[in-house]
């Protein structure tokens, strides 16, 4: 905890965001070029779905993105409430988009993947009417968090909202479990091991690490950004 | 577009989601960069003025 909030420091976190930025950038473009290419190239297609299946992955890492970013944001929430720390309010506001981002391109890949597999785009089932309240959550912080500018207060309201929303998490996870749903069970994280053959987790792995480092450098650059911002009006006033 | 034809009847929806997905990555990818390097402009701007 100390070291976290050391690191927390704006001067300290621009440094060493600075140094962090181009690895974590190559972490990211090697992941991402390497799982495009097993995914549109090197992988089998499924037996029973064909082709299609190459839409996981893009599809399950988006998921993971959405609600790992909305998990990120709760805990940054938090610990803004708790300790008044800049830094947790920045890294909040400046995931927000791109979290709504991954979230929207789960439902889009979704649908575009039960429109050949299911017969339908869409159905009322518990894992997407869950995601999709995950969605209009990330919207619903958005406005609040617009309407409330830079006050403190009022971006605590808005945090309180973002907190609330969490409750949608574990909902999300075990929906699959808990009620009877077309969406198909766990096969990634759950007791046990993957159920996926290795031919298709390597790629869906390499996705997700090119997705985790890809959200790691946009939030070091955007805070970045902000601090920078933040610091000129700061010394120019 | 060869590519999208091996994939056969679901060539359009593979290519579909990969596109949006690539715009969306584009997108932030760009914002986030471009962001950065106005606001260290500004800041190196500010410091030269200064000195």
């Amino acid at each position: 905890m100390v070291l976290i909030l050391s690191l927390a420091h704006p001067g300290r976190f621009s440094r060493l965001a600075k140094i962090l930025r181009p690895w974590i950038a190559g972490f990211a473009g090697g992941f991402l070029l390497l799982g495009l290419w097993f995914a549109l190239f090197a992988s089998p297609p499924d037996f029973r779905q064909g082709e299609v299946v190459r839409l996981m992955y893009i599809h399950v890492p988006a998921a993971q993105a959405g609600l790992g970013i909305y998990a990120v944001m709760t805990l940054s929430a938090l610990s803004f409430l708790i300790w008044r720390h800049p830094l947790a309010e920045i890294i909040v506001r400046e995931s927000a988009a791109i979290g709504t981002a991954f979230t929207f391109l789960c439902l889009f890949t979704g649908a575009l993947w039960g429109k050949p597999s299911w017969g339908t785009w869409w159905v009322w089932d518990a894992r997407l009417t869950s995601m999709l309240i995950l969605f209009f959550t990330y919207i619903g912080y958005i406005l609040l968090a617009q309407s409330a500018g830079n006050r403190v207060r009022s971006s605590a309201g808005s945090f309180f909202f973002l907190i609330a929303g969490a409750v949608n998490l574990p909902i999300i996870k075990f929906s699959v479990e808990w009620w009877n749903t077309l969406h198909q069970p766990a096969s990634l994280l759950r007791w046990g091991g993957p159920r996926i053959d290795p031919s298709m987790l390597v790629p869906l792995l390499l996705m997700m690490a090119g997705v985790f480092f890809f959200y790691l450098w946009f939030l070091l650059a955007s805070v970045s950004a902000r601090l920078n911002e933040a610091r000129y009006i700061r010394e120019t006033m | 577009m060869a590519l999208l034809l091996d994939f056969g009847d679901h060539g359009l929806f593979i290519g579909l989601g990969y596109g949006v997905a690539f715009c969306l990555f584009c997108f932030f990818a760009m914002r986030a960069f471009f962001r950065l390097k106005a606001s260290e402009k500004k800041l190196t701007i500010k410091n030269k003025k200064k000195s």
